[in-house]
């Protein structure tokens, strides 16, 4: 079982979109795979048709009483399953602060499920916590979208800092471009210049698209309702690229 | 999870799928229904390895997508997308992944054959709740046999449901409603498999390299050898064809251990049969022995090249690639000459007689000795006996004895591994199962010690052969001369390790389990039989 986590210090990159169609790439390659949505808006669990709710709170979940396998529900496609979201993960930190261990806290949500899936996607809140840290711990790679700004390149240095003070190495760091918009000059100059400074960067960039916004209206990732599209190969070309890598 | 075959069902080739279909939309919510049409191709090793263990493999074509996929009755699915058509041949051929990781194991060295081709016609409804999300998924497929002479042949079609996790009252629903279904009965893939195989005359699991015969005790012995040399035949014949086309290196394989047994029984059973027939047929086995050993012997090498080639220093181990090539090149020469032989008048003629000798008709006052005698005794007897040779020639064997006499043993160990095998049915299975473990882990450590020493000369007589063809750099014979090395290390360890393992073989415990299976009947109960 491989874990992935889509992170991003900062919100409105498209971690979601990437989530939801990612996951779906690898159910439809045939891998069994779990999306789990963490943030309590539950943005994933709308696009997926399913009720940001768990049974018991993210209380139970986190603290064991609820096993993590009776949570999960199917979605709209074969072999790809969510761990909703629930409102009261707002105060996941404080749920993981409060038990000892946190990080062994939340492998232990993941530990009974790895024999069922190949793929876990973790979408996770956009901030930096103490769920943030025991997130690096527990996964392979931390796939974390960038839009080409200014803003934005200071958080990816923000991310690599934190993971280095956080993380004594072996994870991988795949960011990647989100919401390009090459009509715009910086854009386009970022877009160019940070491969150079940044070595782990993923070479396909996710557009800008009405196609991508179109996800809340469709409630369903791209590759399905506009599989030729611009945004849906692009995540295929992303997904085949971050196989290779992890 | 509810096992699969409940979620499973398999209905005759008559059964209506239009009005069924209707049925099911009036009764439930299914509000999308979409159509497939495609290919499916089982596969499985002649040996039915994957139907045993309860899997089904198969390839999926439809449009242009193509997807391996492997079932495990009553539990999981793996699938993996091919890039085309053409199906894996070995499990090395697989990809890596889960797929490779399952089959490897199971395979081995047997290559994929198709089963049953089909072709299919597939409707896939969802069932959807009020927030247009999917809660059941549910899959009806009508399917029609491809092969055949006489054109397309109906099968038996499938309902499968595939739930959606976290909706348990759709499954538990549909499945009572399918339940209900008069001509629907519950059965997963291999039951489906088995079905569809059935209407098209076959029979799986028709074949097993083991050798399996059930004998009655009290049978004249005559007849009794010759129900077991013409299972042999039959193994030999069977495999021939798979042989002939060269698909995997245990057609081969097994047809000389047919021809081996075949040898072992004539020599043992010889008082049973006329002397003249038994002598002929002993000296013909024994040149279609020769005729097959070059290929084989050939097999093992490229079997194990890996696994040489992993004994070397790294830096050494791509100086073995002309080694390979050298192999392959002869393996080729050696299957044509093989051909040659299986194509010969002495071999037409070996099988046309021996079958027609197997065939003809049992004398009711036969000459030979032990023809009447029943097959029980003959059994005890002859068990007993090599029994009792191999202890001696075991014991008398010190560290100083010469190789020869450690090959004889095997030999013999040899002889009473087929004879436990011949007579299986004639004792009590456990027992014998049990002395055949003790025996193999003997027959293993004299099999190491002669086998190191044949491929030693072999590896040694390539080389040359191999400089003479101007195939091998100095490279390449240095990293052969590594692996004679190796070999002869491997040689002295086995050596070294007989002492124990023959000490452990001829223990007081096993001599009583020998003594008491194959004990000489007492007078009173000989009267009886």
């Amino acid at each position: 079982m491989k874990i992935l986590a889509l992170y991003s210090i900062k919100g409105g990159v498209g971690k979601t979109a990437a989530a939801v169609n990612l996951a779906r790439l690898a159910a439809g390659d045939g891998a069994p795979t779990l999306l789990w949505d963490m943030d309590p808006q539950g943005s994933t669990s709308y696009y997926c048709r399913i009720k940001p709710k768990l049974k018991g709170g993210g209380k139970k979940l986190i603290g064991g009483q609820c096993a993590s396998g009776d949570l999960i529900k199917g979605t709209d496609h074969e072999r790809l399953d969510l761990l909703p979201a629930d409102f009261s993960l707002r105060h996941l930190d404080l749920l993981l602060d409060r038990g000892k261990k946190p990080v062994r806290q939340l492998r232990k949500v993941l530990k009974p499920l790895a024999a069922e899936y190949q793929y876990v996607f973790l979408d996770c809140p956009p901030n930096i916590s103490l769920l943030s840290e025991c997130v690096i711990e527990i996964t392979d790679a931390i796939l974390s979208p960038i839009i080409p700004t200014t803003l934005s390149l200071r958080t990816l240095d923000q991310l690599t800092g934190f993971i280095a003070d956080h993380h004594q190495g072996g994870l991988d760091v795949l960011p990647f471009f989100s919401m390009v918009d090459r009509r715009k000059k910086l854009h386009r100059e970022i877009l160019t210049t940070l491969p150079e400074r940044c070595p782990g960067l993923l070479r396909t960039p996710i557009p800008y698209a009405s196609d991508i916004e179109r996800m809340g209206i469709e409630r369903a990732p791209v590759c399905d309702y506009a599989p030729r599209s611009r945004s849906a190969r692009a995540y295929r070309m992303l997904w085949d690229e971050i196989k290779e890598r992890i | 999870m509810t096992p699969s075959s409940a979620m499973e069902f398999i209905f005759p080739a008559s059964f209506s799928i239009d009005a069924f279909l209707q049925r099911l939309t009036r009764a439930w919510p299914f509000q999308e229904k979409t159509e497939t049409t495609g290919r499916r191709t089982c596969f499985d090793s002649f040996d039915w390895r994957l139907y045993a263990r309860g899997y089904t493999l198969g390839i999926d074509s439809s449009g242009r997508e193509t997807w391996l996929i492997l079932r495990q009755e009553g539990g999981t699915e793996t699938r993996r997308r091919l890039p085309g058509p053409t199906p894996p041949r070995f499990a090395w051929d697989l990809p890596e992944g889960d797929l490779r990781t399952i089959l490897s194991p199971i395979l081995e060295l047997r290559a994929l054959l198709p089963v049953v081709e089909i072709q299919y016609r597939r409707w896939h409804l969802k069932w959807l709740n009020k927030d247009r999300k999917t809660v059941l998924r549910l899959e009806v497929e009508q399917n029609l046999a491809v092969a055949g002479d006489d054109g397309p042949h109906p099968l038996p079609g499938r309902v499968r449901i595939l739930p959606v996790k976290g909706y348990r009252k759709a499954e538990k629903r549909i499945g009572r409603f399918l339940g209900n279904e008069p001509e629907l009965s519950p059965a997963g893939e291999r039951e489906w498999l088995t079905r569809a195989l059935a209407a098209l005359g076959r029979r799986p699991l028709d074949y097993s390299s083991k050798f399996s015969l059930r004998l009655k005790p009290g049978m004249r012995s005559d007849l009794a050898a010759r129900s077991i040399l013409r299972h042999l035949l039959a193994t030999m014949k069977t495999n021939e064809p798979g042989l002939r086309a060269d698909i995997d290196s245990e057609f081969l394989h097994d047809f000389r251990v047919a021809v081996r047994r075949t040898r072992t029984a004539l020599s043992q059973f010889k008082k049973a049969f006329p002397a003249p027939a038994g002598e002929r047929f002993g000296v013909e086995f024994a040149w279609l022995g020769r005729v097959t050993g070059e290929a084989r012997d050939l097999d093992v090498f490229l079997l194990n090249f890996e696994h040489y080639k992993a004994s070397l220093p790294p830096a050494m181990r791509n100086d073995l690639a002309p080694f390979h090539g050298f192999l392959q090149k002869h393996r080729k020469q050696a299957h044509e000459r093989l051909l040659h032989a299986l194509d010969s008048d002495r071999y037409r003629n070996l099988m046309a007689d021996w079958d027609a000798f197997l065939n003809q008709p049992l004398p009711d006052h036969p000459d030979a000795s032990h023809a009447l005698l029943p097959i029980e005794r003959l059994a005890r007897r002859r068990i007993r006996r090599v029994y009792r040779g191999i202890l001696r020639k075991g014991r008398a064997i010190t560290p100083e004895s010469p190789a020869e006499a450690l090959h004889d043993l095997r030999k013999q160990c040899k002889k009473l591994r087929y004879l436990l095998e011949f007579f299986q049915s004639l004792f009590p299975q456990e027992q014998i199962k049990g002395l055949i473990r003790i025996l193999k882990r003997l027959q293993d450590n004299l099999g190491e010690f002669q086998d190191t020493e044949v491929q030693q000369r072999r590896l040694r007589e390539f080389s040359r052969e191999m400089i003479r063809e101007g195939d091998a750099g100095a490279d390449t014979l240095l990293a052969m001369g590594v692996l004679i090395q190796n070999l002869e290390h491997r040689r002295n360890q086995a050596r070294k390790a007989f002492a124990r393992c023959f000490a452990r073989f001829d223990n007081r415990k096993h001599r009583k389990r020998f003594k008491t299976l194959f004990a000489k009947p007492r007078p009173e109960e000989e009267e009886n039989t």
